[in-house]
């Protein structure tokens, strides 16, 4: 199979357009908050060189038009369980960047039968885990903003392929009031048995320190590997240099990052 | 290796004849070996940097080529060792590249020394003693020489020691120091200006909070996008160890270690601002 066009899936009361790229092991690709599929840039076919990427543009996002219900992690990541459902997957590596990150962090929480291998990029799992001066330009974010980001690239490729552009101030409005929720999902986190790994740049928009937070939660961090490596636990930790949280999502440093641990077979059940 | 034979010798340092090879031609990068460790142990790094730079592998007191001292072997004196070498091969200012314990001697020469260094690239190291895990500061203590019996770090260091007999005091003075507690002030870390690209593995010797903070003295810990890049740099590679099991450590990572090390050594220097501030 290496149909490469666009297809809708009905979920969740949502038509959901999805891309299929390349063969192989399925790869479920979330993008950014005001993103699309498209912001991958070379990312995609880096990752889809050896597996079957199933690129999805979120509710409200892209060529996924709005329903009427807010936008939420919770309900995103219902979204993307029922697709693998829907596409007749028995699980899929789940991979997502910021906003899609977190969708793909819920996933694995709430529908971890179908999430083989998890891939977290540039995401906190809790609201202080941004920078302070990064959760202030979040009070920004809503109906007023869509004037002034009309002059930005995210609007242009929103505009060239959503059914209806004139909805770009509600994913506005619906976006600020998502990323002014609190939330916490640590305890969520630590019972996450998916092989994960995080990855984000080193000047990245999430505080570094949390990051750590964040690995040691899933089982990582805490002990040197040993003479054997069996001190290694299923978390994996990757931080970038000279990266921040508008580069990261287009570096091929990200594939060529990912792609090896995607690759790694399967651990066996119960080492964790 | 390099196409060409590389140029060898040893240097007559601070009562050492210490041993050096030179590959490759262009800007000069000093490497620095790990504790137990020769030039050739560093791996493939070594000659695939050589290919655009000058690459100037050395020998630390006690290591591979270069004979032991009487003295003990502590991160200060090798710094000032590696100086002095510089200085003998006519070197005013240099990259500075280390691993582990010569991680920790390239963050000395950058402290005591610094106008001999331009960038600094430091692996697998941390500036106080508890920022190793703690069952690594608890197994230093039962290293003996038998442990490397049959090892390739036994059989290097008896193929190029000038004294192969010597080993069981390498071995006691690498314990002396791996087994003193020690930590840097972190004024020392803060104050050096040579931008510095700092390296672990996400499973290595060095606990990632150790990592956060030490990149944080360097400046580093910022938002990019709102406050620009910092000067340092931190990466963390995924799936790494500290040294072993073979294939997973850190200088295994040269498809990942080369683009990172390259592309932070070739960039043109930041403009000169005073020592790096700290970051949120």
């Amino acid at each position: 199979m290496t149909k490469n066009k666009g297809n809708y899936a009905e979920v969740s009361g949502l038509n959901m357009y999805y891309e299929i790229h390349g063969t192989g092991e399925p790869l479920i690709l979330l993008h950014g908050g005001v993103g699309v599929i498209e912001m991958f840039g070379e990312v995609l076919p880096l990752l889809a060189e050896g597996r079957q990427v199933i690129a999805v543009d979120l509710q409200a996002h892209g060529r996924t038009g709005d329903i009427d219900r807010p936008l939420s992690y919770e309900s995103m990541a219902d979204d993307i369980g029922a697709l693998i459902e829907h596409l007749g997957l028995e699980k899929a590596d789940v991979m997502g960047y910021s906003l899609g990150g977190g969708v793909a962090l819920r996933t694995a929480i709430q529908h971890p039968e179908v999430v083989k291998k998890l891939v977290v990029v540039s995401t906190p799992f809790r609201q202080d885990g941004w920078y302070p001066e990064i959760l202030a330009g979040m009070e920004q974010m809503g109906p007023e903003a869509a004037e002034p980001m009309k002059q930005t690239p995210m609007y242009q490729l929103y505009a060239s392929v959503a059914p209806k552009p004139e909805d770009w101030p509600v994913l506005l409005t619906k976006l600020g009031e998502l990323l002014r929720q609190d939330y916490d999902w640590s305890e969520d986190v630590a019972t996450i048995e998916a092989p994960a790994v995080i990855v984000v740049g080193d000047a990245d928009s999430v505080r570094t320190a949390h990051v750590v937070e964040f690995f040691e939660l899933l089982g990582g961090g805490k002990a040197d590997a040993g003479w054997d490596g069996s001190g290694m636990s299923n978390a994996r930790l990757a931080i970038l240099p000279a990266t921040t949280h508008y580069d990261i999502f287009f570096s091929p440093t990200l594939a060529s990052t990912v792609v090896p641990f995607l690759d790694a077979p399967m651990p066996e059940a119960g080492s964790s | 290796m390099t196409n060409a034979t590389p140029q060898t010798g040893y240097a007559p340092v601070n009562g050492l004849e210490m041993y050096y090879e030179i590959h490759g031609a262009g800007e000069p990068l000093v490497v620095l070996h790990g504790a137990y460790m020769t030039i050739d142990a560093m791996g493939e790094v070594v000659p695939e940097l050589a290919k655009t730079r000058q690459v100037i592998g050395v020998e630390l007191q006690g290591h591979g080529h270069t004979a032991d001292a009487d003295r003990p072997l502590t991160y200060e004196q090798m710094a000032d060792d590696v100086a002095a070498l510089m200085r003998h091969l006519g070197i005013e200012q240099g990259d500075v590249f280390g691993y582990s314990m010569g991680g920790g001697v390239a963050l000395q020469v950058a402290i005591r020394h610094p106008e001999l260094v331009r960038k600094l690239v430091v692996a697998s190291v941390s500036y106080t003693s508890d920022g190793m895990h703690p069952e690594l500061l608890a197994m230093f203590p039962t290293i003996t020489p038998e442990v490397f019996a049959g090892s390739p770090i036994e059989e290097a260091y008896l193929r190029t020691a000038p004294n192969p007999e010597d080993f069981p005091t390498l071995v006691a003075k690498l314990k002396q120091l791996d087994m003193e507690p020690y930590a840097w002030p972190p004024e020392d870390i803060r104050g050096i200006s040579a931008p510095t690209l700092f390296i672990i593995g996400d499973s290595d010797a060095i606990r990632p909070e150790h990592a956060v903070e030490l990149f944080r003295l360097l400046g580093g810990g910022v938002p990019g996008d709102l406050a620009g890049l910092p000067k340092s740099q931190l990466a963390v590679l995924p799936g790494t160890t500290h040294f072993v099991p073979p294939g997973s450590a850190v200088l295994d990572r040269a498809g990942w270690l080369l683009p990172m090390i390259g592309d932070f050594l070739d960039a043109p220097m930041p403009e000169a601002q005073g020592a790096a501030g700290g970051g949120a």
